[in-house]
């Protein structure tokens, strides 16, 4: 219990199922990261790394072991720990402002306070001259940006995301990368973020957790420099910087090896 | 070639049709009874006006129609979509509802039409009642399905960000569920109107339903025919209301 | 199935011994593959002519027995052509159906209506004369006989449709009506009539008078024209298949009564009681002068068919009624004549 981390992860076990049919999708995973951490976990299908982040969120119970957030244990959803989806997963009959508003809404928070908040992240979403639109009007880009802003409304302690550019084209995921680094950097937020690609992993993280299949379990954590070190740089001139390219097929051979194991 | 729009191809084929049955009944090739003419149609649409049928005028008997119409279905399409409501959210509440439902759905209302008159009677009671069991099994169907058809991100989504159980029902469920009920909405009234003429057979003497019904009697299908037209143009009207609204309220929908 | 040629050839022996030489000539047509006969289940003698088979061996043919509702949808059954022979259809349907042109013409009566068809009052709202109607709910169905009636009755009596609430109301739906006592009275038939005066019901009598006043009534049967051209020799077989079951009901009720119990579903004792209540009126009866009349000698029925459908025009229910010659050369009695011969 004395241990230090912000989160934690303590022995936790999911298994889905009952006797011979069940699976341990998550086996004994230990884990534990300061506040302000930027954490990528990476893997192929079938690690447990959503699993995982479903453990942290609340929407998924352990079948063993203890997850907890600042020294508490998670027990379900709550507005301390914002989700955003591979999907925007938007409200669509609200506009852009009360999709970023719900939150602070539903927590019945000081009107004038929740709509300064709205407004701060808005535009630093770049989505402010949008706020009357709905989210059908948006592009995908601004609706992934949008559903990010949702959850920053409510200054949450963690922000974990699944996937969260995964359905974005290339160029506007590069976009999306950088403006994340850049609201990570000016809030000191900690992040859990889960994806399929390493180089945007190595790319964010102040850590890159890879994870294996069958049953899930943490393989290895990589601490990494860039996410520190990139901050006034131009993306590609980090993704193409020597280091960057080392640590990224360092994690990609892990991968890999784990595939060929397979 | 350009082709044509599609609203000039409706008109082009109502002209046809309104061609064609003023040539049939011209050129004698159809008795009156049978189908009456666009004449015929008129003296009789001024008979309903001027005398009314037997006892009340035309827009009386509409009136009535459509106040028998409006509050079955106000009521059954309320209730059932507060049903469906409850239903979707409730696996057991589900279970308990559903055999009722799905047995009420399909069933012809004149089947319980002597039912009705031995429980409510031969008042506006049953015949409003007809209409509202017509309509509650369709809204409840389509409100039940609206909610199983929320994706469930969005409710864990909702969760997330610190809604209650309540208030992820009222500002997440019961909006998401909106598309579907409205139109669960529009197919009820349908079935309202088609049931209209089955719920004015109860003891009848008022109602568009029940003129049609006692004019059709003895082929008197001048009044038949107004009577038809009426009530089709009338729910096509009604009709057009409801989506009309529809784009309005959910205008998000599907997008 | 194997013995139908056997009892179709020996219908047409008894048909052609029975109509006579004169009728002997139009014999020669094919008899027809089968015809199509609307009806009412009720308790009357044409019930046993059914049951027992004599219908179809009088028509010389297999028939398609076809339950209707009511009379008006007879008349439209003819007009499509799926009727050949409309038995025991009311007058009031009849009349209409003559007015407006359809294809049918009146070839027999199965019975005069009398007080078969009545008023009923609830005992318990105390009416006792036509002015105690006022305010009054009573029921009955549209377009039927009973309908027709009780209108008489209203016009006969001073009464407007305002100071009495007419609801239109089918036989069962009266009897659950007045199971809740929401009605006061109906003009109805049985079953549904006995039903009501057993429920508390009091009979009202209005028969009599309205036979006098022009509002008699009546039970037809009708024949497509085109049936009936073609097919003489089958018409003249099923009048004398109704004739022949009237003949029972006369000689032996009891044995009757039996016989169309079983085919109406009641009990031998109901009906009886139900069949007593109506005037069966006997072939040779009905080419008299108070009825259907001869060839060219329409009887008094085509005026009480005039007067019906003038009445249906008072009511806006026909547009327009044609002078009583229409309706005198709608009573074809030469069948009946060759019935009865």
């Amino acid at each position: 219990m004395t241990r230090p981390g912000f989160v934690r992860f303590d022995e936790v076990s999911v298994r889905y199922g009952e006797g011979a049919g069940a699976v341990l999708a998550l086996e004994r995973a230990d884990l534990a990261f300061a506040q302000g951490d930027f954490v990528c976990i990476v893997g192929p299908s079938g690690c447990g790394k959503t699993t995982m982040l479903q453990t942290l969120a609340g929407f998924l119970r352990p079948t063993g072991g203890t997850v907890s957030l600042d020294g508490r244990p998670v027990e379900g959803p709550a507005p301390e720990r914002g989700v955003v989806f591979q999907q925007p997963t938007l409200f669509p009959w609200m506009t852009v402002a009360a999709n970023a508003g719900f939150g602070p809404r539903m927590r019945g928070e000081n009107r004038a306070q929740a709509r300064e908040r709205v407004e701060y992240w808005l535009r630093t979403t770049g989505l402010w001259e949008f706020r009357d639109r709905y989210p059908y009007e948006l592009s995908g880009g601004m609706q992934q940006r949008l559903a990010i802003a949702r959850a920053l409304c409510n200054e949450p302690k963690v922000l974990l995301m699944d996937e969260p550019f995964g359905a974005l084209d290339a160029l506007t995921r590069e976009h999306m990368q950088e403006e994340l680094h850049a609201v990570w950097r000016r809030t000191g937020m900690t992040v859990v973020f889960i994806t399929h690609s390493v180089e945007e992993a190595v790319y964010l993280g102040t850590e890159v957790v890879v994870m294996s299949p069958r049953p899930g379990r943490i393989l290895e954590r990589i601490p990494l420099p860039f996410a520190r070190e990139a901050a006034d740089q131009d993306i590609r001139r980090v993704k193409s910087g020597a280091g960057f390219i080392a640590a990224r097929e360092r994690v990609l051979s892990l991968i890999w090896g784990m595939q060929h194991d397979a | 070639m350009r082709s044509l729009p599609n609203w000039a191809v409706t008109g082009l084929s109502i002209l046809l049709v309104l061609s064609a049955w003023v040539a049939v009944t011209r050129l004698g090739l159809v008795r009156d009874l049978f189908l009456p003419g666009p004449r015929d149609l008129w003296l009789g649409l001024q008979e309903l006006l001027d005398e009314g049928y037997k006892g009340r005028t035309l827009p009386e008997h509409l009136g009535m129609s459509l106040l028998r119409v409006g509050t079955g279905f106000l009521t059954g399409a309320l209730a059932g979509t507060a049903l469906g409501l409850a239903m979707g959210v409730s696996r057991k509440l589900d279970a308990m509802a559903a055999p009722f439902i799905e047995f009420l759905r399909p069933l012809p209302q004149l089947a319980y039409l002597v039912l009705l008159i031995v429980w409510l009677g031969i008042g506006e009671g049953s015949k409003i009642s007809m209409l509202f069991l017509a309509a509650l099994p369709v809204a409840a169907v389509a409100a039940r399905d609206g909610v199983r058809n929320i994706p469930p991100e969005r409710l864990r989504m909702a969760a997330a960000l610190g809604a209650s159980p309540r208030q992820v029902f009222w500002h997440v469920v019961a909006p998401s569920a909106l598309p579907e009920i409205l139109t669960g909405a529009r197919l009820a009234l349908g079935i309202v109107y088609a049931t209209l003429i089955a719920a004015e057979i109860i003891a009848g003497s008022s109602g568009i339903g029940w003129m049609i019904l006692d004019a059709g009697r003895f082929l008197r299908s001048d009044y038949a025919f107004v009577g038809i037209l009426v009530i089709g143009l009338t729910g096509i009207a009604i009709d057009r209301l409801l989506l009309w609204l529809e784009r309005r309220i959910v205008h998000w929908a599907g997008r | 199935m194997t013995a139908l040629p056997l009892t179709r050839r020996s219908a047409l022996a008894a048909a052609a011994a029975a109509t006579g030489a004169l009728a002997l000539p139009r014999l020669s047509r094919a008899a027809p593959a089968k015809v199509n006969v609307g009806f009412f289940t009720e308790a009357k003698p044409t019930m046993i002519a059914k049951g027992q088979g004599w219908f179809a061996e009088g028509v010389g043919a297999p028939i398609t027995w076809t339950e209707y509702g009511s009379g008006a949808e007879i008349n439209t059954a003819m007009v499509g052509g799926s009727c050949d022979i409309g038995l025991a259809t009311g007058s009031v349907a009849t009349a209409a159906g003559i007015a407006q042109g359809l294809p049918f013409q009146v070839i027999g009566l199965v019975d005069n209506i009398g007080p078969a068809e009545e008023m009923t009052v609830r005992t318990a709202a105390n009416i006792r004369s036509p002015a105690d109607f006022k305010g009054k709910k009573v029921a009955t169905p549209f377009g039927s006989t009973s309908h027709f009636r009780l209108l008489g009755f209203l016009k006969t009596n001073g009464l407007s449709q305002r100071d009495v609430t007419v609801l239109d109301m089918k036989p069962a739906a009266i009897q659950a009506a007045w199971a809740k006592g929401e009605i006061d009275a109906a003009y109805v038939w049985a079953p549904a009539k006995s039903k009501i005066i057993e429920a508390g019901g009091t009979p009202f009598r209005t028969w009599d008078a309205l036979d006098k006043a022009g509002y008699a009534i009546a039970d037809t049967i009708i024949v497509h024209n085109d049936f009936a051209k073609a097919q003489p020799a089958s018409v003249v077989g099923f009048l004398k298949a109704y004739g022949k079951a009237l003949g029972m009901w006369r000689s032996s009720p009891e044995e009757a009564a039996k016989l169309v119990a079983q085919q109406a579903g009641v009990s031998p004792e109901t009906a009886m009681a139900e069949m007593k209540a109506y005037e069966f009126v006997d072939l040779p009866a009905q080419t008299g002068e108070a009825w259907l009349g001869t060839p060219g000698k329409p009887g008094k029925f085509a005026e009480v068919l005039k007067g019906t459908a003038d009445f249906l025009v008072e009511q806006r229910s026909l547009r327009s009624a044609p002078p009583v010659g229409t309706f005198g050369s709608a009573l074809n009695t030469h069948f009946l004549q060759q019935a009865v011969a």
